[in-house]
């Protein structure tokens, strides 16, 4: 404080004595009353002076009643719930043939079909079996996997059978390059830990993630988008035609202009295909980049 | 006229010295008293520097209770002169304050990197599908600010052809992914073994820890944000404003290094989960994405998934001509793109196998 009235002072002998010619009938001020031998000043306080300490308090008085941190446009932060990051495998399949649970009784595979013998294979709807999505590429065959005399049993390609624990085996004998990868861990997915030695660490197997009859991994929802203004135009203002709407580092015109084609950045090349929740689907002009790809 | 704020005397005889004053040039007056003009300056410059005081104190205002550091904290000396007391006592106070503020005890430690064990990280972008779990469960482990949102990695969208960064897209919002015309590139902070973001740090408050991990003192940081700028991968992230978490979301599981609260005024970045990971553990990412696209292991181990990766796949990294050499690869299976978007093959041979 000591130091603003310091300049304060420093600065006011300049605006007076510029003037000091303006003003015969001037009084005794400040400092003749402290130092009555002093050289005599004028002790005029000049309209300008004056004008420039009461402007300084007010705009003093503006900045003190403004918040000190601008009003940032921040979307609502979406609510990500934890049961979609919680960890763990796809799937749980089944490590032994299921049994089939009738009234009172429950019935292996084999107890149904070692009574009749089962008709040659063909393409077409399964009269049985009806939940089993059959959409495997080329592999749409019953018994390429299952052995046709042992329900309970898988069949490899040289006739040898292996049980329901033994997928990896089966699956390797077409995916060759998969199956070397993973062995390696470099396809698949790991848990636990990443240290392989470890007692935590597990290695999931290929149809703890993939559907053995509809292996393709299927699309997912995904989490929502960042809100930061610094990964470009979050989409939620992109839709408004205005690419700037709301972006505070965005300079001035742009608030101005709207979207009315000034604001558009050089990379609307690559269009943005936009989502509207009635239907329509529109093409708006691309995010700007800055910052996106340091 | 009178001009005497101070009056001894009537005013007739004032006006009378006045003139007196007035007649002979009257600048030698020893009575006392106050012109009206020099008590207007002065009041207005003490309203002024009054004023201006104010307006400079006024960011003082947005200071919360307990946001002013506690002694022992500016005493604290840097990590790495700290004795194992020092240590424990900083824990303490950190145990103190977040037990204030968040209402929960926290089980912090100082994890200290375990012997022969490097990290490193591969990314398989064939198979990354772009469902930012990554992201969220990032954000969920490392208590990041929701609001203002900050987050440790980011996914680009990137259309087929091109590594292009440029090009990439973060605010795609689609129905579900992964879509057949892109690949998805997340990006987060690469551990670079030439780390540009450690040269630049006037105070040392980020280091290099001897298994590779790029760390930051959240206590020592000056928040001059030169690292960030100073990073070409954009991975560092700077707390404008005091970090929210919601309530109940805080994770109570913290190291010194990685993720206990991070007060206003700091940077902060992806220390690869060390928490987690220098027990063994999976970093968060790892674990929870759905695809396996994440590798995450001991560089010197042969038999290490990432030792694998890096002997028999084609990995990149990002920006190579910046001469970071980051801990980050990325790689793509053999047959990529898989899908197309086309149908899926059908059998047109025979309609009976052999032996079917």
């Amino acid at each position: 404080m000591g130091m603003i009235l310091a300049g304060l002072s420093a600065i006011m002998p300049n605006l007076d004595s510029s003037r000091q010619n303006e003003f015969d009938g001037a009084q005794p001020g400040l400092e003749e009353l402290a130092h009555p031998h002093a050289e005599p000043v004028d002790p005029h306080i000049p309209g300008g002076a004056l004008w420039a300490m009461v402007g300084f308090a007010a705009l003093a008085f503006y900045f003190v009643s403004q918040p000190a941190l601008p009003e940032m446009p921040l979307a609502a932060t979406p609510v990500v719930q934890a049961s979609e990051i919680a960890p763990g495998k796809r799937r749980d399949p089944i490590k032994e043939p299921p049994r089939i649970r009738v009234g009172a009784f429950t019935y292996g595979c084999n107890e149904c079909h070692s009574l009749f013998l089962s008709a040659p294979e063909r393409q077409g709807p399964l009269a049985q079996h009806t939940h089993i999505k059959l959409d495997h590429g080329l592999n749409a065959r019953c018994f390429n996997c299952h052995d046709r005399f042992d329900r309970e049993k898988l069949v490899l390609r040289d006739g040898s059978l292996i049980g329901y624990d033994q997928v990896p085996t089966l699956c390797s004998q077409c995916h060759g390059t998969t199956f070397r990868d993973w062995e390696r861990g470099m396809h698949g997915k790991d848990l636990g830990s990443w240290d392989l030695s470890s007692p935590r660490h597990v290695r999931l197997e290929c149809h703890e993630c993939h559907d053995p009859h509809a292996p393709a991994y299927p699309p997912i929802v995904p989490l929502p988008a960042p809100n930061t203004m610094r990964m470009g135009t979050p989409v939620h203002l992109a839709h408004e035609h205005k690419p700037e709407a709301g972006n505070p580092l965005a300079p001035w015109w742009m608030h101005v202009a709207g979207g009315d084609g000034a604001a558009h950045g050089p990379g609307d090349a690559h269009e943005q295909t936009t989502h509207h929740t009635d239907g329509k689907t529109e093409s708006a002009p691309s995010t700007h980049k800055e910052g996106g790809g340091q | 006229m009178n001009y005497r704020i101070w009056e001894g005397k009537s005013g007739d005889s004032l006006n009378s010295e006045n003139q007196k004053c007035t007649s002979r040039c009257g600048m030698t007056s020893s009575r006392p008293g106050m012109a009206r003009r020099s008590f207007l300056r002065g009041t207005a410059a003490g309203i002024g520097g009054m004023a201006a005081m104010a307006a400079a104190l006024s960011p003082l205002r947005e200071l919360e209770a307990g946001a002013f550091n506690s002694v022992e904290e500016m005493l604290q000396k840097h990590y790495k002169e700290m004795t194992p007391d020092d240590m424990e006592r900083a824990l303490a106070r950190i145990r103190r304050q977040v037990e204030q503020r968040y209402h929960v005890r926290p089980e912090i430690r100082d994890i200290k990197p375990v012997e022969g064990v490097e990290f490193a990280y591969a990314l398989n972008l064939s198979r990354c599908i772009g469902c930012r779990k990554c992201v969220h469960a990032c954000v969920a482990e490392n208590n990041q600010s929701r609001e203002p949102e900050i987050q440790y990695i980011r996914v680009l969208e990137m259309p087929r052809g091109t590594l292009n960064i440029e090009q990439g897209n973060h605010h795609y919002d689609r129905p579900t992914v992964p879509d057949d015309k892109h690949f998805y590139l997340p990006v987060q902070c690469h551990q670079c073994a030439n780390p540009p973001c450690v040269k630049v740090c006037p105070v040392e408050a980020t280091w290099k820890e001897p298994d590779g991990i790029v760390v930051v003192d959240y206590d020592w940081c000056i928040g001059c944000r030169y690292c960030e700028a100073a990073c070409p991968y954009w991975a560092r992230r700077f707390n404008f404003a005091t970090p929210k978490i919601p309530k109940g979301a805080l994770n109570p599981n913290m190291a010194y290094l990685s993720n206990r609260p991070r007060p206003r005024g700091v940077m902060e970045k992806c220390h690869f989960c060390l928490h987690r990971t220098r027990q063994g553990l999976m970093p968060a990412c790892e674990e929870v994405c759905p695809t396996g696209a994440r590798k995450f292991g001991n560089v010197l181990d042969p038999r290490s998934p990432v030792s694998e990766i890096l002997r028999t796949k084609r990995v990149f990294v990002l920006k190579e001509d910046a001469g970071t050499l980051p801990r980050f690869f990325y790689y793509f299976d053999e047959r990529y793109p898989r899908n197309t978007g086309g149908e899926a093959p059908t059998w047109t041979g025979p309609e009976e196998f052999p032996h079917g």
